[in-house]
């Protein structure tokens, strides 16, 4: 984690204050035009009010004569509308898989990190900004109310801090129950290592039902891209607590890469196919590499 | 017929082992636990098809599958695999070593000899004796001879083995497969083994009632030798000594023979004998005193042998013989009288020797028996007093029928044209039968009764002719002076005055190494094999081998290949 300097205080236990000095300047890039009609700060598409023009249009009965462009019709003798961006709503959602699995290898840290860096650049620009724990158990969901501004920053921080890895909820219920309650279209920044049996397709058609363009990030271990296990094994899994009997694995590493690269190119699949965008993460990556580098060519942020 | 078996095959059930093993294999599997974040992945990999393919599962046991493999070979180890010969297994095996004196040959010098090779084949099957088999050595030479009883102890069969040792003397085959005979009364033999270098003869009389293996050893080098040492009384008191040497088939070039009287050079002669052409050396030794001859041969190059490059041979000091002639047998006087080297006793004035004793003794009466002394006697004109219940004296011509030609007094004595006023007749029916009970043998047949007689004692030789000399044509005849002649060589001989033998020689056939490839016998003939026959050879040292082998692989798969992933990630 990097340190910002030692005699100012940390505003966040997650980063240090450089990474939030680096995310004041960044804002979330929208490549679909999901946002709330409400007047917000996040610019879309022309036939807005805002100040920044978008385009012209030929002139049709009914038009506001304000938006004529008068120095065309003098020229040409012709009428054409200028169109303006609109300044609408930007709702990012920030789905945060903190079941047991995400809590190996600092799965669940990085998780946290990008969550907080997403949710910061959302309220320092505007946007209305939720986020919801998706665990198990009695508190399989909870949510940060929908908050907007820099002062629901702390809030968000707090929140996100406060999220523990515990609970066997697979991702694909956890955004089911989420969309039961969300309201609102926007970005869903999905944070999941995606290891379900469940369909995860399903819950990418339900996102983009609700009007979410989907930020797909899975995040794995290092045992989980490259596994060092030899000879014969019992695995047990984190959550469920069933085991598996494996035997010669050093034989199956092959057959385990291209079963996990299979799993990612479906995932990408099942995002990009529905507008939205994916990415995997090694969990032992750097934050400041994923933000400003990474991130940054990918168009995901600006 | 399976080309192979199994000497113990109850323990096949060792195989069951298997059981027990993959129980323990699979109970044994305390698989480290390793909590993983999900199994997702993991059970997509195991319900794969490439997974679950019965190489997939082969290589997934590999270990089990090892440890199974390992279990089979040693159980198969157990279970003693042998290899059939061609002849089958033979529980029975005598095993007939040849020691006789060409064994000893070797190929060049310092290399084993046909003797060494031979114990090294009968180890082999010593060695790979089955459980069950027994086997039994007999060495021969002249005679034949067990080394061991039918025993199936490796460690007694061995040591017996290394007891033979090569004899300087010829082989006599029959009598190890009389010996090999005798022993296939007491246990059922089926075949028996001969391992000799083929200097046998080709011929035998025997009925094999067994399969003989004939396992002939390599041919061995060059050989010469001396092969016959003689020395004959010669005229002037001498000695007239014949040497005699051969060589083998292969033997080219020459070799120097050297004659030591009392260990002083006496004669020293190149010779260059062959296979087809012995040499004969051939010299005089004066007889006055004796002495000791030493032959020596020394062969240019590889001599396959050295036992026979010396022989030797005593000869004592030549005197004249002293031989009575009665007075009244004047054509016997007269012909001892002409003899070179003896003296004719009594002398003009009737002198006899002191105590009447001579070497050889031709007496006309019956009297001369008793009163002189010789260990050669011919008794003329008279009938002993013991055959006169069974022969009578006839008066009427006779004639000889027959005589024994090779006795020491008839050589080259012929009787045929003799011819005789007087005669013999058996008194009863069974003449001759009757004249053997009294200890008489007929030498010369007459047409009704014996001629001369032989009366053979440990002391003496007593022959008598029982017809009078003067009634024969026989004075007149060469047949008398060479009968007297051969009279007098035959009392010499026994003093060892008219020859004497070498000792150390070994007979030509040894020396010229002489090997035959197929003897025949009374009803079959045998051919050597180019080889070692194969008998049955157990199998399980190779099995054995294999399961150490696999053990090693097993090893160094699972802790060599281990350690070596490990460095590289280290790495």
């Amino acid at each position: 984690m990097p340190e910002s300097g030692s005699s100012v205080a940390r505003v966040t236990s997650l980063f240090g204050n450089d990474v939030l000095q680096l995310l004041e300047r960044m804002r979330i890039n929208s490549s679909r035009r999901f946002t709330n009609r409400a007047q917000g700060e996040h610019l879309i598409s022309k036939g807005g009010s805002s100040n920044e023009f978008a385009d012209y249009r030929d002139y049709v009965e009914g038009d506001d004569v304000r938006y004529v462009d008068w120095n065309i019709f003098a020229r040409l003798q012709r009428p054409y509308m200028k169109t303006y961006r609109h300044e609408e709503e930007l709702h990012v959602v920030i789905l945060l898989d903190a079941s047991a699995s995400m809590g190996f290898e600092g799965k669940l840290t990085l998780a946290q990190q990008l969550a907080a860096a997403f949710g910061i650049m959302g309220l320092l620009s505007g946007e209305r900004v939720s986020c919801w724990r998706l665990n198990g158990g009695e508190d399989a969901l909870e949510c940060l109310a929908p908050c907007r501004g820099r002062g629901s920053m702390a809030a968000l921080l707090r929140f996100i801090e406060g999220v523990e890895a515990h609970g066997d909820m697979p991702i694909e219920m956890g955004v089911e129950n989420c969309l039961r309650q969300h309201r609102g279209r926007g970005v869903a920044v999905l944070l999941s290592d995606f290891l379900t049996f469940g369909d995860v397709p399903r819950a990418m058609n339900s996102l983009f039902s609700k009007g979410l363009e989907t930020l797909g990030l899975q995040i794995l271990g290092p045992s989980e891209r490259e596994p060092e296990l030899e000879a014969d094994v019992r695995l047990v899994d984190c959550e469920l607590g069933r085991t598996l009997d494996v035997t010669g694995v050093g034989s199956l590493l092959d057959i385990y890469h291209e079963y996990r690269m299979a799993l990612e190119a479906h995932l990408v699949a099942a995002c990009t196919g529905r507008g939205g965008r994916f990415l995997s993460l090694d969990a032992s990556a750097d934050l400041r590499w994923i933000l400003c580098d990474l991130l940054r060519r990918r168009g995901w942020v600006r | 017929m399976m080309p192979f078996g199994f000497s113990a095959p109850l323990a096949a059930w060792l195989a069951l082992l298997a059981l027990p093993l993959v129980a323990f294999y699979f109970l044994k599997l305390k698989r480290p636990r390793v909590e993983v974040p999900s199994l997702v992945l993991w059970q997509q990999v195991l319900n794969d098809s490439r997974v679950n393919s019965p190489f997939q599962r082969f290589k997934r046991n590999l270990l089990l599958w090892l440890q199974l493999l390992l279990l089979l070979l040693l159980v198969v180890a157990a279970m003693q695999p042998y290899l059939r010969s061609r002849r089958g297994r033979r529980m029975q095996l005598p095993i007939l070593i040849d020691c006789s004196a060409s064994m000893g040959a070797r190929e060049k010098a310092g290399g084993p000899t046909r003797l060494d090779l031979a114990r090294r084949r009968a180890a082999e099957r010593i060695e790979g004796m089955l459980r069950g088999e027994r086997i039994c050595l007999v060495a021969f030479s002249r005679r034949a001879r067990r080394i061991t009883d039918f025993t199936d102890n490796k460690r007694e069969l061995l040591a017996a083995l290394d007891r033979i040792t090569v004899e300087e003397v010829a082989s006599d085959l029959e009598d190890a497969l009389n010996m090999a005979q005798a022993l296939g009364r007491a246990t059922p033999v089926e075949e028996v083994l001969l391992l000799s270098d083929g200097n046998l003869p080709a011929h035998s009389a025997v009925e094999l009632p067994f399969a003989l293996t004939f396992e002939r050893m390599d041919a061995a080098g060059p050989n010469a030798g001396i092969t016959s040492l003689r020395a004959v009384r010669a005229a002037n008191n001498q000695w007239r000594v014949f040497v005699g040497i051969d060589a083998s088939e292969s033997y080219r070039g020459p070799a120097t023979l050297e004659a030591m009287l009392n260990d002083e050079s006496l004669v020293r002669e190149v010779v260059a004998p062959t296979f087809d052409n012995p040499e004969r050396v051939i010299f005089t030794v004066a007889g006055d005193a004796p002495s000791r001859i030493q032959v020596r041969l020394s062969v240019d190059g590889v001599d396959a042998m050295a036992s026979d490059n010396m022989a030797t041979v005593d000869l004592p000091a030549l005197r004249p013989a002293n031989v009575y002639v009665d007075e009244g047998l004047a054509a016997c006087r007269r012909v001892v009288s002409l003899m070179e080297d003896v003296e004719l006793w009594p002398g003009p004035q009737g002198e006899r020797t002191p105590g009447d004793v001579y070497d050889a003794i031709v007496s006309g009466t019956v009297a001369d028996e008793e009163a002189l002394q010789a260990p050669v006697r011919l008794g003329v004109g008279y009938l002993p007093t013991a055959l006169t219940g069974t022969v009578t004296r006839l008066e009427g011509a006779d004639r000889v029928v027959d005589w024994r030609r090779d006795d020491s007094l008839l050589q080259h004595v012929a009787l045929g044209n003799v011819v005789l006023s007087a005669g013999t007749r058996y008194s009863g029916t069974d003449g001759i039968a009757a004249c053997e009970a009294l200890g008489f043998d007929v030498m010369v047949h007459g047409a009704q009764g014996p001629l001369l007689v032989r009366q053979q004692s440990e002391q003496a030789s007593r022959y008598t002719l029982l017809v009078d000399i003067e009634q024969t044509t026989l004075p007149y005849r060469v047949a008398l002076p060479v009968m007297l002649a051969n009279l007098v060589n035959l009392s010499l001989e026994g003093e060892g005055l008219a020859k004497a033998d070498g000792v150390g020689l070994l007979s030509p056939e040894e020396t010229r190494l002489v090997a035959v490839d197929r003897i025949e016998f009374a009803e079959v003939a045998v051919s050597a094999a180019d080889g070692p026959v194969r008998g049955t050879r157990p199998l399980w040292p190779v099995v054995l081998m294999a399961a150490l082998i696999l053990l090693l692989i097993e090893w160094w798969f699972f802790h060599r290949m281990h350690a070596l992933k490990h460095r590289e990630k280290l790495a």
